[in-house]
């Protein structure tokens, strides 16, 4: 073997492959939300999901027992399932029966079959009612024409000889050699050998990547994790105490000397799988891919890490891999007595796996007879039987999943594209507030009780940052940090700093933050790492009882004592006079008034604000707090990076006030009349806060009506607040709008709270266009919803900006709460409940597990699986050019990662993508319930709530 | 001493045992309450233990000696009877307190960061069972009721470790928890015998009237009754399994690892001290195991890289502490120390979700750097012997394969010694083959698996 083998190209390239399946998740606190199968978007959907499921092993598609909860509960409409159904399985008749196989294909969807076999089937057959009653949930005209012929306890008994005589046992299938060793030895009952590997490797791996929780950092691994790891276990004297150890050390010194590369070669060979490099690569990295993608994460963005860059190369990781798997293996063929020799020699040796179990033909055959209300005399019709079980075949239980999911997600579509066909308000000409906020949907039902209190409020959807992509460092973060949407780099550094007035005062503040932070480092790391210094600690550690119980009991008054004195006030270090300065790392320091002027012309042609401007212009960044809770990072604003946005809404309020900027403004033909005001806010969308940023700036003229505003806000947030509890099953129903408040406000503090708020669950829909045709909609806090003018945007330039940045952000989102809720042991983090923190990077379960990716359960239990519904009002001629145009954009169109309806600008007129071209949209036959308020329409009911107009606060009523 | 003074904490100590009993007959009828009347049946019992422990305390300040109260007799042997009694002293107060103080903070935690869980009864059930368990502990009147506490202690341990039964690694921890137990309850159970020898019998009040009579008896009784503490306080060489069982809910690794179950240890030995003081070859070994543990646990605890494995060793290290204090003779100093450690490491337990955070707000309070890691005795050290130290802490001593290898392996040959001559025996007297054929084992495991590889913790 040398540096030339030939097989070398084919590792390189299987190394790449694999480092793209592994898991992109960063660091836990720059958690962003991003498609959980990004790797797999150059397929079409579904064939995606179903390659995904292979290479995982995860669940393809929803449960069905989730599916059928949906059905019952009214969610998937049954005229929809039918008609799935018939697109997808082939019609025609069945022979002797008069339904046709569509509609028992339906029936199978909807009520499932049940595969079983031997002792499960006997069980079935001998313990359960199966051969006495018919089931509940029997379709009704199958109940009755099965009544028909007789007692149930009668004609079953008679149907299932009938059909055992009719079927004959099959062989069973044949079962595929699993690749990797271990595989090969589970197959057969043996020991698990990566019971052994995983132990250790996860200990290496987390020392090696390891950001500062150990006391005692592993030293030496600024040399990569191959020296690392021969420090740490091929360097060992033999520990009689671990005799499969010993195996790696021999192997070591035989292969030594050996790049990783050419090792990885010799084990691959070694064990056999020379002739399958890539998947061999594949799985073995798989084995532990939170681990792994984190690993590779490292190395691909050292940046992420929180702490120190570690050389990360996934190639030393394949090989440390590779030669654990093969000591690991050898150790338990050891002990089955096989015959020594490498390991494919020893492999070869060993018996097939036992052929996997067949369900039952006779039983699944019942089951149809049963669905299709046939009775025994039916059967001997010729063909019949294998024409049943041929449906049967076609909709095995994945495919049962995949279409009551299709079926589920266009219910929801159907009953959106109704709401919006046909609907559009008029704007009042003379708007007294306006409001920009973030698209997400957090912040639909914020601006929908804004709008509610006053016809002349007027709010704007933008991606949360406001165009300002900077790198932020306030005054209480230790460090700064990016607020810009994942893939920006951001070019501007911007500081925030004491006003002048108060810099001495800001200055003993942080001293004295300093001499107490020292204190609790120091003592806190006795308390952890120090035996004697945590002796003498815990001698008056009942104290710690206190705080902890006073924050338990009452979360709410323990945090407003907690933040009982505020801060001096501080300003943003916006302006950059010396357009060449830099700070030391290369970046800009704040903005010159040309590049202020381009952020917010820019954002204001984007949501089409460029002329009848209010008085007052509330610019609303978000984030989220939590307590106790370690992913904060993923309730914050995704367009910021998983940052809190407040910043970004300060900075551009303060840039659009600028007498320089106005003018520059005005060059580029955007005219903000002098009497306009730009107020920076913050929201909370855990406790339902707005603070306004800046307010010693506000001129005295806008005083009064920056009172008003802070009345709407105020209300606003209350009956926000409001809304989400009623999907807090522990908030009570009857709450009155302030309690619900405070609710909110505990829950946030709360250090026992799993679900401080629910993030983005339900998310279903992104609209791109004028708020004149989704203001009065009751979208249940389930909508994007980003303002586009698309009358100042003819070619599409706007547009094209827009959906470069919504599209990819709003189907991450969406589709990483798809992927949680659909299998959450694979895709998803499961419960939160039993996790620990490893290396400040991400969450294991237990001391020593794989790294948890995706989302947890408690994140998406309320989730309602469907891709995200983009409904844009452009042309199809503007976005087919527009989408063209755009590479990542056009791979999620058109191979359904997203679903894409218009509207158009003029007519209003809805069509729907299908089949890759638009399909007029009907209008609905039947108009929405109409409400005064929000309220009426939510009051006392927690699950999701079709929509529904709202009247209040509309100019006049719609068209 | 009237049985009336007894009645404060009779109603505190039963108030857990009716809830125990009120919730797992509910259970047991498949007719769970909802989440509320649960988390209110189990505040009500913690709140009630505390009042009574309170009062108790609050008598014993006032001079009203408690002393030792009888509730008859459960079995009764010519030379041995099993008396169900209760006695308690400023030790078991203290203890008591503690366990009422833990756990209602748990429990009010539990009750909203389990909810929606599917097992939230079962979690409550366990978590009275364990409080049953401590109670009889800290009040029983002999070694016996204790032990029988103990057993409750560690069952409860044991499934609350396998909590997520769905997940092999969290069964294979709990296996090893329970296997461990087993392995060191023994002793404790023949301590019990050896003592009932020693002083003629089994009754606290038996062991604290005279001085225990020196000599191998005496050691024997010491000695076995420290494997018994080393067990549950998972000192070396045991402590391999106290990381491991952080697999259940954070709250429930707090009240066990950090708070009421490992601290179970040091009240053993500080009950028992008059056979200790009897005994100075145990009460050297007490002195070694407990240093060795301490260094043990603060050396591996240092390199660990995950925040509960982290605390897990600190937790020991600190018991390991307590175990020197209590062979030097220093008894209040260790009852302060273990109330205080308990207190502290169960809120640090309980704040484990909060590790991102804190490192984040303390990197703002101290301007974005934080001490260098690493500077402690490792500086002082040449290179070479560095990294050897840090390969022997890393590899946790070797501790794991050592209990494995000294004692998991052969309990488990004989286990399968016995299971072969059971299984010959049974196909000679049926003339077949045997119920548990090999064949079918191994197609449960086959079964096993086709499931998602879990991380298994190593087989047992």
């Amino acid at each position: 073997m040398s540096s030339a083998d030939p097989a070398l190209g084919p590792l390189r390239h299987a190394l790449h492959h694999a480092a793209h399946l592994l898991p992109a998740q960063n660091p836990l606190e720059r958690f962003v939300h991003h498609n959980t199968l990004h790797a797999f978007e150059e397929l079409p959907f579904e064939q995606a999901v179903e390659a995904a499921a292979r290479t995982y092993g995860a669940r393809p598609w929803m449960p069905e027992a989730a599916g059928r909860r949906a059905l019952g509960a009214g969610r998937i409409r049954t005229e929809l399932l039918d008609a799935v159904v018939a697109e997808r399985l082939d019609g025609g008749p069945l022979p002797g029966l008069e339904l046709d196989r569509a509609t028992l294909g339906a029936r199978v969807v909807a009520h499932g079959l049940r595969d079983a076999e031997g002792d499960e089937l006997a069980w079935i057959l001998n313990e359960s009612p199966a051969l006495r009653e018919l089931p509940a949930d029997l379709p009704e005209p199958a109940r009755a024409a099965l009544l028909r012929l007789g007692p149930p306890a009668r004609v079953l008994p008679a149907l299932w000889a009938a059909c055992r005589e009719k079927v004959r046992a099959e062989p069973a299938p044949a079962v595929a050699l699993p690749l990797r060793p271990r595989d090969r030895l589970v197959a057969l009952g043996a020991d698990d050998p990566d019971a052994l590997v995983h132990p250790l490797l996860i200990g290496l791996l987390g020392a090696f990547l390891d950001q500062g929780v150990a006391g005692w950092p592993l030293s030496g691994r600024e040399l990569g994790l191959w020296p690392a790891f021969i420090a740490l276990v091929g360097g060992e004297a033999d520990s009689p105490l671990q005799p499969w150890r010993r195996r790696l050390r021999a192997r070591l010194d035989a292969l030594g000397g050996l790049d990783v590369e050419a090792l990885a070669l010799g084990l691959l060979r070694d064990a056999g799988l020379d002739g399958a490099i890539g998947p061999a690569v594949e799985q073995t990295l798989l084995a532990l891919r939170g681990w792994g993608g984190m690993f590779a994460r490292a190395e691909e963005r050292p940046d992420l890490m929180p702490e120190r860059a570690v050389p990360a190369r996934l190639a030393e990781l394949l090989a440390v891999r590779l030669l654990l798997d093969e000591a690991a293996a050898h150790h338990v063929l050891d002990g089955m007595g096989v015959a020594d020799g490498t390991l494919a020699q020893r492999l070869a040796a060993l018996p097939a796996p036992r052929p996997a179990r067949a369900p039952d033909r006779a039983w699944t055959l019942f089951q149809l007879m049963r669905l299709a209300g046939a009775g025994p005399e039916t059967l001997p019709t010729p063909g019949l039987p294998a024409a049943l079980l041929a449906v049967a075949d076609a909709l095995p239980a994945a495919r049962r999943g995949l279409l009551l999911q299709l079926a589920l997600e266009r219910s929801y579509r159907d009953h959106l594209l109704d709401a919006v066909a046909g609907w559009g308000g008029d704007l009042d000409p003379d708007p007294r507030l306006q409001l920009i906020a973030c698209i997400d949907d957090r912040e639909e039902s914020l601006r929908r009780h804004l709008e509610e209190q006053d016809p002349g409020v007027e709010t704007f959807g933008a991606a949360g940052f406001f165009g300002v992509a900077i790198r932020y460092k306030g005054l209480d973060q230790g460090r700064a940090a990016p607020l810009c949407p994942a893939p920006v780099t951001p070019r501007h550094h911007l500081a925030e700093r004491p006003r002048p007035a108060s810099k001495a005062a800001l200055e003993a503040l942080q001293r004295d933050r300093k001499r107490w932070g020292r204190a609790r480092e120091v003592l806190g790391g006795l308390h952890t790492h120090g035996a004697l210094g945590s002796g003498v600690l815990s001698l008056a550690g009942w104290v710690s009882l206190l705080p902890f119980t006073s924050q338990l009991l009452a979360p709410r008054l323990h945090a407003k004592w907690a933040a009982r004195r505020e801060g001096p006030p501080t300003e943003l270090a916006l302006h950059r006079a010396d357009p060449d300065a830099r700070t030391a790392d290369g970046l800009l320091p704040g903005y010159t008034e040309a590049e202020m002027a381009g952020v917010v012309g820019t954002l204001l042609e984007d949501i089409g604000l460029v002329r009848r401007f209010a008085p007052l212009v509330v610019v609303l960044g978000h984030g989220s707090h939590s307590a106790n809770n370690p992913y904060t990072a993923a309730y914050n604003c995704g367009a910021c990076g998983g940052g809190q946005g407040g910043p970004n809404a300060r900075a551009f309020a303060a840039m659009a006030n600028r007498p320089g900027v106005r003018a520059l403004l005005r060059d580029r033909g955007v005219h903000v009349p002098d009497g306009t005001w730009f107020v920076g806010a913050y929201h909370d969308t855990a406790d339902d806060r707005v603070d306004v940023y800046d307010l010693v700036d506000l001129p005295d003229s806008h005083k009064a009506e920056m009172e008003r505003t802070f009345a709407l806000l105020r209300e606003a947030r209350e009956r926000n607040a409001h809304e989400r509890c009623r999907r807090f099953e522990s908030a009570d129903l009857g709450l009155s709008q302030a309690r619900a408040l405070h609710h909110v406000e505990a829950r946030a503090e709360d250090l026992a709270q799993p679900r401080p708020e629910l993030g983005h669950a339900t998310n279903a829909v992104c609209f791109v266009g004028r708020r004149r045709w989704s203001r009065g909609l009751f979208l249940d806090r389930r909508a994007f919803l980003q303002s586009y003018d698309p009358d100042i945007d003819p070619d599409g330039a706007v547009l094209g900006r827009i959906l470069a940045a919504v599209g990819p952000v709003g189907a991450g989102i969406s589709l990483e709460y798809f992927f949680s809720f659909l299998d959450p042991e694979r895709y998803g983090a499961d419960t939160k409940l039993p996790q620990n923190p490893a290396g400040y990077l991400g969450l294991m379960d237990g001391a020593a597990s794989d790294l948890r990716t995706g989302l947890p359960w408690q994140m998406v239990e309320i989730h309602e699986p469907m891709r995200l519904l983009l409904v844009i009002e452009a042309t199809a001629e503007v976005v087919g050019r527009v989408v063209g145009r755009l590479p990542a954009v056009a791979r999620l169109v058109h191979n359904g990662w997203v679903q894409v309806a218009l509207r158009h600008p003029e007519t209003g007129a809805v069509s729907v993508l299908e089949g890759g071209a638009f399909r007029p949209w009907a209008p609905p036959a039947d108009p929405l319930p109409v409400v005064p308020r929000s309220v009426d329409w939510y009051r006392g009911r927690r699950d999701h709530l079709p929509i529904a107009r709202v009247r209040a606060g509309l100019v006049r009523s719609a068209s | 001493m009237t049985h009336a003074a007894w009645i404060p904490l009779l109603i505190g100590l039963g108030a857990p045992v009716l809830a125990w009993l009120a919730l797992g007959a509910s259970m047991l009828a498949n007719r769970p309450p909802s989440e509320a009347a649960t988390a209110r049946l189990t505040a009500a019992a913690f709140l009630t233990g505390l009042g009574g422990t309170l009062i108790g305390i609050l008598q014993m300040l006032l001079g009203v000696e408690l002393g030792a109260l009888s509730l008859g007799a459960l079995v009764t042997l010519p030379s041995y009877h099993l008396e169900l009694g209760l006695r308690v002293d400023a030790l078991s107060l203290g203890f008591l307190l503690l366990v009422h103080l833990i756990g209602g903070v748990v429990g009010a935690f539990s009750v909203r960061y389990l909810h929606r869980e599917p097992g939230y009864h079962r979690f409550f059930l366990l978590l009275l069972t364990l409080a049953l368990g401590l109670q009889l502990i800290a009040a029983g009147a002999g070694l016996d009721l204790l032990f029988a506490g103990w057993e409750l202690v560690g069952l409860s341990s044991t499934l609350l470790i396998a909590f997520f039964h769905r997940r092999t690694s969290a069964l294979d921890n709990g296996l090893r928890a329970f296997a461990v137990y087993r392995l060191t309850d023994l002793p404790l159970l023949l301590g019990v015998v050896a003592l009932h020898d020693l002083v003629g019998s089994v009754s606290f009040a038996a062991v604290d009237a005279g001085p225990v009579p020196a000599g191998a008896m005496a050691d024997t009784v010491a000695l076995l009754l420290l494997a018994g503490a080393m067990g549950k306080a998972a000192s070396v060489p045991f402590s391999g399994w106290l990381p491991r069982a952080m697999e259940g809910p954070t709250p429930s690794s707090a009240i066990f690892y950090g708070a009421l179950s490992i601290h179970a240890a040091p009240f053993l030995l500080l009950r028992m001290a008059p056979v200790f003081e009897a005994s100075p070859l145990a009460r050297g070994l007490l002195f070694l195991v407990g240093l060795l543990t301490a260094i043990h646990g603060s050396m591996v605890g240092r390199v660990m890289t995950d925040t509960k494995s982290t605390l897990a060793y600190a937790s020991l290290a600190q018991v390991g502490l307590i175990f020197v204090e209590i062979a030097l003779g220093w008894h209040t100093l260790a009852m302060v120390h273990g109330f205080g450690h308990a207190s502290a490491r169960a809120v640090q337990l309980l704040r484990v979700p909060s590790t991102l955070a804190e490192r984040d707000e303390l990197l703002g309070a101290v301007g974005g750097q934080l001490l260098p890691k690493g500077v402690f005795l490792e500086r002082a050290l040449p290179p070479g012997l560095r990294l050897r130290l840090y390969r022997f802490a890393w590899n946790r001593w070797h501790l794991d394969a050592l209990v494995e290898r000294g004692a998991v392996a052969p309990a488990l040959g004989l286990f399968r010694a016995v299971d072969r001559l059971d299984r010959a025996w049974t196909r000679l007297l049926s003339g077949g083959p045997g119920p548990l054929e090999p064949e079918l084992q191994q197609g449960a495991r086959a079964e096993a698996a086709a499931q998602p590889p879990g991380v298994a913790g190593g087989a047992l």
